[in-house]
């Protein structure tokens, strides 16, 4: 049987100023009718490239050499005609970030009936009929309402299902999925997934799912590929991947992802050191040579071949035999100063009752007043010294607002924050040199929150200097410190933010945030911006550094695991208010509140045999202009009780050990009902 | 979309009001004594302080700012103190002929500049591109002046099309009968906005084709024509269409130099006369009139806008 795809030595190259990138070299792959195949690697390694190349759709400055055949047709050769004739009908493809690939300018109904349109000839109704029925499949809420809307109404998971479903209107051959569920929330990817494991069964199209997140491709993908600066350096069956990895940089993909119940006390993260190297420029031999542990001269002196290690089992590694081989565990590079003084009785920061609205712009006649938005909305939280408190939440849930109020950059509404006996409820133009310099920020996205302008040695000296930590003449030696402190030599000194990869500059603006000696850091989404490889790394070093300088961290994402692994508490955020608070360990074994139980169960396990049980929130977060009554879960929430649940708020149930869980339902019927299904982790 | 519009017109009160204070507070501090203008170098003290008696200049501020104010809505903007003569149905028959001149200068900018522009964007980098971007550069770099020379002598003299003289003697504008005299200001002024228009159109269409929608469109299997019609113009166009719009006023009061260089009776050309005469109330009319105008096809703008971008439209 002729595969649906046939890629044979693909190779592209970007041709630019700086020389010949080559984004992807001598790839073949081929995938089944019916089979999901999952891409995997970081960003830059050319998986987006191979799907631009199977499309026809790259741009100019790229040139392909090699064969794509599509059902035995050669696509490289096709005429733009069929070309045309193939994209949206045979050949469909689904990206990262709805937002952008929908129209605004455009309904719903006009965007999806032109696919239809487009390639086959059909009554205005039988179109329509067509959609409606693909809506539904989508799991879309009341498809004919939707059908007048623009795709800015929709909120990022319902993009994504027009997006989906538009993909797969006239029932293609081949999709190919490019990153489809980053950028979601977690409770929306595992409904999106869903939703794609059931359409791929019924279909049975083949599908090129293209990710980086492993627990993804473990749910949805039959075999794997990863991809490694623009090669294919191991190819496998889904469960032999993660049962027998070949390839060391599989291998370091497969740990560096902080695994269910991993805490900092029992280990540090596996990290891969180094980074992708340029495309222009590939190290001589195997690609991977720079970072792998296992790399002799042999590696560096030949390019390996793609081997066959067992039945369709391929990997592009010279000691494949003892890869799996590698030590599982390991530790912290250097020794954690001595256990955090346990006489931290005195708490550092005391967060009581604390509320952020945000007005609304008045109506311009000022006759209907408009709610305020309650974006936080009375949280109680204490830090002890030293101590990590996790943030975690869906988007739009008030954890971000959180680090911003702390640093003083958003108003308080009301509610008293005291840090270490002062009042910081004031904003940061009000607070006293000493103050600023006990609290200090690590922001998300680092390209933009150090100045382009500046050297990191300029940008490093600044907290030094405007808080004297130093005299003027060991300034110097304190900035290399700093920088070896985070791995970076002093090589980096005099280089500029863009000459840095994102996890160098994210270690310099970690860097700036321990240089005045502070006593709180608050890291808002500090990895999440950065590669697999390079969180773990990352993580790392923030604990080590926390430690070494008895630093607490109020620590902000939205990745369960991660925050599970570093903190020593944590809180469960939603709609501006906690719903659980406490021990890690308590947190994460029943009783848990039923919205922390379903983000647990939402999160895409990096096991393909993994026995998860699904717990789906339907919907969206609601706006915080318009919370629901009584308790703010009880429209989405799976466990909810009546009546009650609507009406009051609710009670804050103490569950032991200071663990606090605000809900209607009485600990022990949450910890029976949640024993029952929960796989003890 | 009407509560959007209805919105839009409320802001521009508000504008415009908050406007109209500005301009009565300057003509307040301008170090110009109307009665002096009015009754010359020569008139006695005596008089000139019966004549500002007479005019109300001694009254309290506010009153003052509040009489000028109702009055000027209710459309008696006073005499000009140059002419002697009512200012209100100078200013209309000015007005109109401004307003004709500035359509005509549209309906030749408008089309002209979205098609290249588009052309420009879809061809980027190669010879049509090039030949585009060029040309609007030399419209834009060359003055209006030189541009209405260089016509009134290529049309004028030599070819002699069309008259070089735009002056209507005093009679309402006709356009059965003074077409020919529009032409050549209205080209020159379409000249000064065609390369500007059309740069913004070029790099309005280049984002858009750049966008992950139209990559969308494209590999949903779309005719080509369909992408571009249906999917780019839609998108590309709303930024040059509020410019456009937003230029109007500008049509309409600010053409000075070519109103003089053809002789033509426009606005321009009567709010200059009035700055350098003194003439207080002729001022203050043409300042509001202005203002009026630029708030106003702001306000056009956006409505277009709001209608074009169902993003504005519904949030």
């Amino acid at each position: 049987m002729t595969p649906v795809l046939d890629i044979q030595n693909l190779n592209v190259n970007y041709h630019s100023s700086r020389g010949i990138a080559r984004a992807v070299r001598d790839l073949s792959l081929t995938i089944e009718g019916g089979e999901t195949y999952g891409l995997v690697g970081e960003s830059g390694c050319g998986k987006s490239t191979v799907a631009l190349s199977i499309m026809r759709y790259l741009p100019r400055q790229a040139q392909d050499s090699g064969g794509i055949r599509f059902q035995g047709r050669d696509l490289m050769q096709a005429p733009a005609e069929e070309l045309r004739h193939l994209r949206g009908n045979r050949i469909a493809i689904v990206y990262q970030d709805p937002q952008s690939s929908l129209n605004p300018v455009l309904t719903i109904e006009r965007q999806l009936s032109e696919v239809i349109a487009a390639h086959e000839e059909h009554s205005a109704s039988e179109s329509r009929r067509r959609i409606l029925d693909m809506l539904e499949r989508v799991r879309m809420p009341d498809p004919q309402y939707i059908l007048g809307r623009y795709p800015h109404q929709l909120s990022g998971g319902m993009q994504q299902r027009i997006v989906i479903a538009m993909a797969l209107l006239l029932r293609p051959d081949l999709v190919i999925m490019d990153e489809p569920t980053t950028g979601l929330d977690v409770t929306i990817e595992a409904g999106v997934l869903d939703i794609l494991d059931d359409l791929r069964r019924e279909f049975k199209m083949a599908i090129l799912y293209i990710s980086h997140n492993l627990g993804v491709i473990a749910r949805i993908c039959d075999r794997v590929g990863i991809m490694y600066a623009g090669e294919l350096i191991e190819q496998a069956p889904v469960n032999d991947i993660f049962a027998h990895p070949s390839h060391p940089y599989t291998l370091g993909l497969l740990r560096c992802v902080p695994r269910q119940g991993l805490r900092y006390t029992n280990e540090a993260l596996y990290s891969i050191p180094g980074r992708v190297p340029p495309l222009t420029a590939l190290p001589q031999g195997c690609a991977f040579a720079p970072r792998c542990v296992l790399a002799e001269s042999a590696c560096t002196a030949a390019h390996p071949r793609l081997e066959s290690t067992a039945q369709d089992h391929s990997a592009r590694c010279i000691h494949w035999e003892t890869v799996v081989e590698q030590p599982e565990r390991v530790t912290f590079t250097r020794p954690l100063s001595s256990q955090t003084d346990q006489n931290s009785e005195k708490n550092l920061l005391n967060v009581r009752g604390l509320k952020v609205y945000f007005m609304q712009a008045l109506d311009v006649l000022g006759i209907r007043k408009r709610p305020n938005i309650k974006v936080v909305d009375g949280v109680d939280f204490d830090l002890p010294a030293q101590r990590t408190l996790g943030v975690v939440g869906e988007s739009g849930c008030g954890k971000s607002t959180i680090a911003k109020v702390l640093a003083g950059l958003t108003p308080v509404t009301s509610g008293k924050i005291e840090f270490s006996g002062s009042d910081f409820a004031k904003p940061i133009e009000s607070r006293s040199s000493d103050s600023l310099q006990q609290l200090q920020m690590v922001f998300q996205n680092p390209d933009s929150s150090l100045n382009p302008r500046h050297t990191i040695s300029q940008t490093l000296s600044r907290p030094l200097r405007r808080f004297k930590i130093v005299p003027q003449d060991q300034e110097n030696e304190t900035i290399i410190g700093l920088l070896r402190s985070v791995n970076l030599d002093e090589s980096y000194l005099d280089r500029y933010p863009s000459q840095l990869s994102g996890g160098e500059k994210q270690r310099v603006a970690i860097a700036r945030a321990f240089a005045g000696n502070p006593e709180l850091v608050v890291c808002d989404e500090p990895i999440s911006s950065l590669d697999v490889s390079v969180q773990a790394a990352v993580l790392n070093l923030l604990h080590e550094l926390q430690h070494q300088r008895k630093v607490a961290l109020v620590f902000i994402a939205h990745d369960l695991n991660v925050v599970r692994y570093i903190s020593d508490e944590v809180a469960v955020i939603y709609l501006g208010r906690i719903c659980e608070i406490g021990p890690t360990d308590r947190i994460f074994s029943p009783p848990s509140h039923p919205y922390t139980e379903a983000l647990m169960s939402a999160i895409p396990v990096a096991d393909p045999n993994a026995q998860i049980n699904p717990i789906r929130l339907s919907g969206n977060v609601p706006s915080p202009a318009n919370p629901p009554t009584g308790c703010h879960f009880h429209t989405r929430c799976p466990r909810k009780i009546g009546a009650i649940c609507e009406t009051h708020e609710p009670p804050a149930q103490e569950a032991g050990d200071n663990h606090k869980i605000f809900c209607h339902i009485p600990l022990d019927e949450l910890r029976v009902l949640q024993t029952d299904v929960m796989v003890k982790m | 979309m009407l509560r959007f519009i209805l919105r839009r017109f409320v802001t521009l009160l508000i504008t415009m009001l908050a406007l109209s204070i500005l301009i009565f507070g300057l003509s307040e501090v301008l170090p110009i004594e109307p009665a002096l203008v009015i009754l010359g170098r020569e008139s006695t003290p005596e008089a000139r302080a019966a004549l500002s008696e007479e005019m109300g200049f001694n009254r309290p501020l506010p009153e003052r700012y509040v009489n000028w104010l109702v009055r000027f809505i209710s459309g008696d903007w006073g005499d000009s103190y140059r002419l002697g003569a009512p200012i209100q149905p100078l200013v209309m028959r000015r007005l109109l002929n401004s307003t004709i001149l500035a359509a005509l200068a549209l309906l030749i900018i408008s089309p002209i500049s979205l098609f290249l522009g588009v052309i420009a964007g879809l061809y980027r980098a190669r010879w049509p591109d090039r030949a585009i971007s060029a040309g609007s550069l030399l419209t834009i770099s060359l003055p209006d002046f030189v541009v209405g020379l260089l016509l009134i002598i290529i049309f004028s003299w030599w070819l002699k099309l069309l008259p070089a003289d735009s002056s209507l003697r005093g009679a309402d504008i006709d356009l059965a009968q003074h077409w020919r005299k529009l032409i050549l200001p209205a080209v020159t002024a379409a000249f000064v906005l065609v390369g500007y228009i059309t740069r913004v159109t070029r790099v309005s269409m280049i984002e858009v084709m750049d966008s992950p929608y139209i990559r969308t469109a494209i590999l949903k299997g779309l005719p080509y024509r369909t992408v571009i019609i249906r999917h780019a113009l839609r998108n590309a166009l709303i930024a040059p269409i509020a410019i456009i719009t937003t230029q109007f006023a500008w049509l309409v009061g600010g053409l000075i130099i070519i109103e003089q260089l053809f002789n033509y009776p426009g606005l321009g050309s009567l709010f200059a006369d009035a700055a350098r005469s003194n003439d207080l109330p002729m001022i203050a009319t043409s300042s509001m009139i202005t203002v009026s105008l630029i708030v106003f096809s702001q306000v056009i703008a956006d409505v277009l806008y709001g209608l074009l971008n169902p993003r504005i439209r519904f949030s």
